[in-house]
């Protein structure tokens, strides 16, 4: 399908990829005059996305086919970006049940295009922690929420480290090197995770045990002498995480000497996990909603320092154009940034970390109810949660902000940190915000 | 020159191992490029105090030098050596420990502002600056002043120096700690109580030795971590997240548990390392067969994808979907792999129901047979339950059969043979036919001789269906064909175009307008593309309605599969119950004492 001529050197079949012409030869939607740039995408998916939702299965189908055409998966990376939609919108067109050769559309759209789901693979740990550092998505909020615990627990002997991410504890094995290496006597390191469900599983997943991964942490902390405990309660977002917030009220009862501010430090650390609690518009209770409730709680915990690192996109709009814009108007940054590291098209690597962009957008535009997971806020939001949980900002020290410019000078050179109203960093690709990290104390 | 300068690099080395070895690197060069100080301190500024202090060692009698060098703490080969004479032999010398001075030699304490001078011996004609007398007279030499260097009284007993670290709270400002070069202790100053004022443009880091800087700037980005795995990082985060992960650290605080020496990669656990390296090295998926046994699917959402061919829900399409992941063994049944060893990977890239809709679709000869084997396929997983799975694996991995499953595989191996004839009678598979042949016992043969003849017989059915789906795929091309170059036609076109398969387009409401407009525009742009490459370009209208015919294919599918799926359902009972009565013959056989199974134990033969 694409003239390969040029590259004598590598054969595309022979290793095993799909055809991929050099990057100068990429056959992009020139042939179809302006329609590939990302505006029209953008206008095709909105139009598409209002065809479904009037039940225009003609229209739509029209649109979809337009689309495919000038979206291939294997394109660029506005292309790619455009096909993620598009399988959003046919799954959402299946899902809705009143165009059902729509759904045949979509199985075939799938095995045309060789698109494997990403959801079913299972990450061993070390493939995972291959995959969070492709680009510093992860690595901004590791480094920066790891300077600012390691600021707020000089002093303390024991820390209580109450971890809540969607990476499954990759961030530990930096904190327990930096803690290794600051601290003369580093202090007993007390984790605690919340184990997913089967049910509230979203890529990455994990090809192992929460009890196995704790097992390899400790081990590695021993490595680094340092002292630590692992926990795994299993708790969900689904619920607003209650089982660990009891959990961390009966530890406090206790043992009363460990509640802070006395001996033992608590650092409950959010990394791209709390957007994924019920807000209002799902919440059968809407006021409090889960996510103020959720942060109400844990600020009775008085913890000494709550590290929130989220995205910066606002994908609760229970309209769905609304949230297609403002979904496609973010989620290009991960295509834009993967050209910028990965050229090879057929690497899982890139398979995979694409699979899981895709899985969100998917879930974004084709889900509703309780089954849309993603429900990301902007920091604004955000921010605003967490005062009226009678939560202030703490500020990221200078040595912290030299450390992820630091982590982000050894990345491409797309990313860059921002410091917005004092105290807030914000990751940005081109300039445009992507992941926001905050660091709170009880006001 | 440059002999005896280079010799005397460890005796001038800066108390750190690290300097020492950038010094041996250089000091050829030095060595040899010595004429003039001042010459090198121009080219070289960093290189400022060796290089003096070399030029004075390769122009002096060495008499002074050996003073020098005598206050140095001991260099490593001659504390190997004592360690050697005083204790049992070591198999690896650590580099030595800073600070562990000759107690006689003379301390001295020195403030920062003195440590940290650069200029305590001053030229009186240029004001030139030097920190030691050896240096100035050097200089002076240069002046025609009056020069002496000092020569070593051979009956003096030269005591050697040891300076203090002027920071009270350091460790080496306690004299037993002292260190044993002025040099050394101006570094060790700088760096853990100085002012980081050097910093690397490319990654951030600071450091407060102009040459430490400068030997980072050197390899910064070029720096790799690896793991005792074999895996290399460029990054120390990545590499310290995939430490905490990897198998390497296990093993290695199996054996040591507390590794002192963590970071340093060993060359010892190499061995160790790059077994475990298969595993760890995450492009290769399939890698090892144990990972496949999760991705095997419980048996019920095999059954279900199986019928959902003409199911619309999403939950089964979610199945749908996921089914190539889910069952990668039975991808042998239809696209036999030459190499076994291969299997897994090849199978978990081109999952094999991709491979049959390409068959569908991009071959029409083949498009019969790739159905029924389609229908063959899903038919057979919806009627044969829980066992399934677990065959399925221990056909496709060809070993370690036991007796009791012996049963299902050959029902698996009827079965599939049976269902996928017109595939293996193409020339590209004529090999694993061969062997497959060769495994048989002469019954089986006979077996499956009558089998393939039944089988072949009943292709008349697949053709029926193969025929439904090429009307359907001529449907869009011909289409297509009628659109005419000039824009004005364009709408109505696509309007039956689209309506041929969905029916027309009639809607009129603003938004569809809009779109209409936008619809309009861009079947201009595709067709006059269509019209610079001539009008008879008929791969290029293939590849504008590829899909769009795609989606007519699995509608015709559904169809044509909806007729003839009795038809095939027949057709396997009809190989099972073959299979089953091959079976009993088999075990039959394995009773006598031939004692394998099809998956190709070479014994058999």
């Amino acid at each position: 399908m694409i003239n390969n001529s040029n590259s004598s050197n590598s054969d595309p079949v022979r290793a095993g990829l799909p055809a991929r012409p050099w990057p100068g030869l990429l056959p992009t939607s020139k042939s179809f005059g302006n329609f590939g740039d990302a505006n029209c995408m953008e206008q095709l998916l909105v139009h598409c996305a209002n065809a479904i939702q009037s039940n225009d299965a003609t229209l739509a189908q029209q649109i979809l086919w337009v689309l495919n055409n000038i979206a291939p998966p294997d394109g660029d990376s506005n292309q790619r970006l455009t096909c993620a939609f598009l399988r959003a919108l046919v799954a959402r067109a299946a899902k809705t049940g009143t165009c059902k050769i729509l759904a045949t559309t979509a199985a075939r759209y799938c095995y045309n295009n060789n698109l494997l789901p990403l959801s079913t693979h299972r990450f061993s740990a070390i493939e995972l922690a291959t995959f969070v550092d492709l680009t510093p998505w992860h690595r901004f909020g590791f480094t920066a929420a790891n300077a600012a615990i390691l600021d707020s627990i000089e002093g303390y002997s024991s820390v209580h480290l109450v971890d809540l991410t969607s990476t499954h504890c990759m961030q530990i094995p930096t904190l327990i090197d930096a803690v290794a290496s600051r601290f003369e006597s580093p202090p007993l390191i007390k984790l605690t995770v919340a184990a997913p469900t089967d049910s509230s599983l979203r890529p990455p997943v994990l090809d192992l045990s929460y009890e196995e991964l704790g097992s390899k942490l400790v081990n590695f902390a021993r490595s680094r002498n340092v002292a630590m405990e692992f926990r795994v309660i299993p708790s969900t977002h689904s619920d607003g995480f209650s089982t660990l917030i009891d959990h961390l009220r009966i530890h406090h009862l206790l043992y009363p000497e460990a509640t802070p501010p006395a001996a033992e430090a608590l650092v409950i650390n959010c990394h791209m996990m709390l957007h994924y609690i019920e807000d209002e518009s799902t919440a059968i209770i809407a006021s409090p909603s889960p996510r103020d409730a959720f942060l109400k709680s844990i600020r009775s915990l008085e913890p000494t320092i709550v590290v929130v690192v989220d995205e910066d996109v606002e994908l609760t709009a229970g309209n769905l154009v609304c949230r297609l814009r403002s979904a496609f108007n973010y989620f290009w940054i991960p295509f834009d940034a993967v050209d910028a590291f990965l050229p090879a098209a057929g690497s899982k690597q890139r398979q995979w970390y694409e699979a899981e962009v895709c899985w969100r957008i998917e879930n974004v535009i084709a889900q509703e109810g309780m089954q849309r997971v993603e429900r990301a806020e902007g920091k604004a939001r955000w921010v605003q949660r967490m005062r009226n949980a009678a939560f202030r900002e703490a500020a990221f020290g200078e040595d912290c902000v030299a450390e992820v410019r630091g982590m982000l000078g050894e990345h491409a050179a797309g990313w860059g940190l921002k410091k917005e109203e004092e105290d807030q960093l914000v990751l940005t690709w081109k300039g445009h915000n992507v992941v926001f990290a905050t660091a709170w104390v009880p006001a | 020159m440059a002999t005896s300068s280079s010799s005397s690099v460890p005796f001038f080395g800066m108390g750190r191992e690290e300097v020492d070895e950038q010094m041996k690197q250089q000091s050829a060069a030095i060595g040899v490029g010595v004429g003039v100080g001042g010459l090198h301190h121009h080219h070289h500024p960093h290189l400022h105090h060796h290089q003096l202090l070399q030029h004075s060692s390769s122009l002096l009698s060495n008499s002074q030098l050996t003073t020098a060098g005598a206050q140095q703490p001991p260099p490593p080969l001659s504390a190997a050596s004592s360690a050697a004479g005083s204790g049992p032999p070591q198999p690896k010398k650590k580099r030595n420990q800073p600070g562990n001075p000759n107690p006689d030699a003379e301390v001295i304490a020195l403030s920062p502002k003195t440590l940290m001078a650069t200029n305590r011996f001053i030229c009186e004609v240029c004001n030139k600056g030097f920190q030691r007398e050896q240096n100035l007279q050097l200089h002076r030499r240069g002046h025609n002043l009056p020069w002496k260097l000092k020569q070593k009284n051979k009956n003096e007993v030269v005591k050697r120096k040891v300076y203090l670290c002027p920071e009270p709270t350091c460790v080496h400002h306690e004299a037993s700690r002292a260190l044993g070069d002025l040099t050394g202790i101006k570094k060790h100053y700088s760096r853990k109580h100085g002012e980081k004022k050097w910093k690397c443009d490319k990654c951030a880091k600071r450091y407060a030795v102009q040459s430490d800087w400068k030997a980072h700037s050197k390899t910064c980005g070029t720096r790799e971590y690896r793991c005792d795995c074999g895996t290399l990082f460029s990054r120390r985060d990545s590499f310290i997240t995939h430490r905490a992960f990897c198998d390497a650290l296990a093993q290695e605080s199996a054996r040591n548990p507390t590794p002192s020496h963590f970071f340093t990669g060993a060359a010892n656990n190499m061995t160790l390392g790059i077994s475990s390296s298969t595993a760890a090295d995450i492009l290769r998926l399939g890698g090892s067969t144990g990972q496949f046994d999760h991705l095997l699917p419980p048996p019920p959402s095999l059954g279900a994808a199986g019928g959902g061919s003409s199911t619309t829900t999403a939950t089964s399409q979610q199945q749908f979907r996921n089914q190539p992941h889910l069952s990668p063994s039975s991808a042998a049944f239809f696209m036999p792999q030459q190499d076994t060893s291969d299997h897994h990977q090849s199978s978990y890239h081109q999952p094999f129901h991709h491979a049959l809709m390409q068959q569908f679709s991009s071959d029409p000869n083949n498009a019969g047979g790739a159905a029924a084997n389609q229908l063959f396929n899903l038919g057979f997983d919806s009627t044969t339950t829980n066992n399934n799975n677990s065959n399925m694996t221990l056909f496709a991995n060809n070993n370690n059969h036991s007796g009791g499953d012996h049963q299902h595989q050959m029902m698996m191996m009827g079965s599939s043979t049976g269902g996928s004839v017109p595939l293996f009678s193409s020339s590209v598979h004529q090999q694993q036919m061969n062997n497959m042949v060769a495994h048989m016992s002469a019954t089986a043969l006979l077996q499956k001789a009558a089998q393939m003849g039944s089988t072949t017989s009943s292709n008349p059915n697949a053709t029926t269906s193969a025929s439904l789906l090429r009307s359907a795929f001529a449907a869009g091309p011909n289409n297509n064909n009628n659109q005419k170059s000039s824009s004005g036609e364009k709408q109505p076109s696509l309007g039956t175009f689209g309506g041929s398969f969905f029916g027309d387009v009639d809607t009129d409401n603003g938004s569809s307008n809009n779109l209409h407009d936008l619809m309009n525009s861009f079947t201009a742009a595709a067709n006059n593309n269509n019209n610079n490459n001539g009008s008879s370009s008929s791969s290029n209208n293939k590849k504008l309605t590829r899909d769009f015919l795609g989606v007519g294919h699995v509608a015709a599918a559904v169809r044509g599969i909806a007729t003839t799926i009795s038809q095939q359902q027949q057709q396997v009972g009809a190989a099972l119950e073959r299979s089953s009565s091959l079976d009993s013959e088999r075990n039959n056989n394995n009773s006598m004492g031939s004692h394998s199974s099809f998956g190709g134990n070479p014994s058999f033969q």
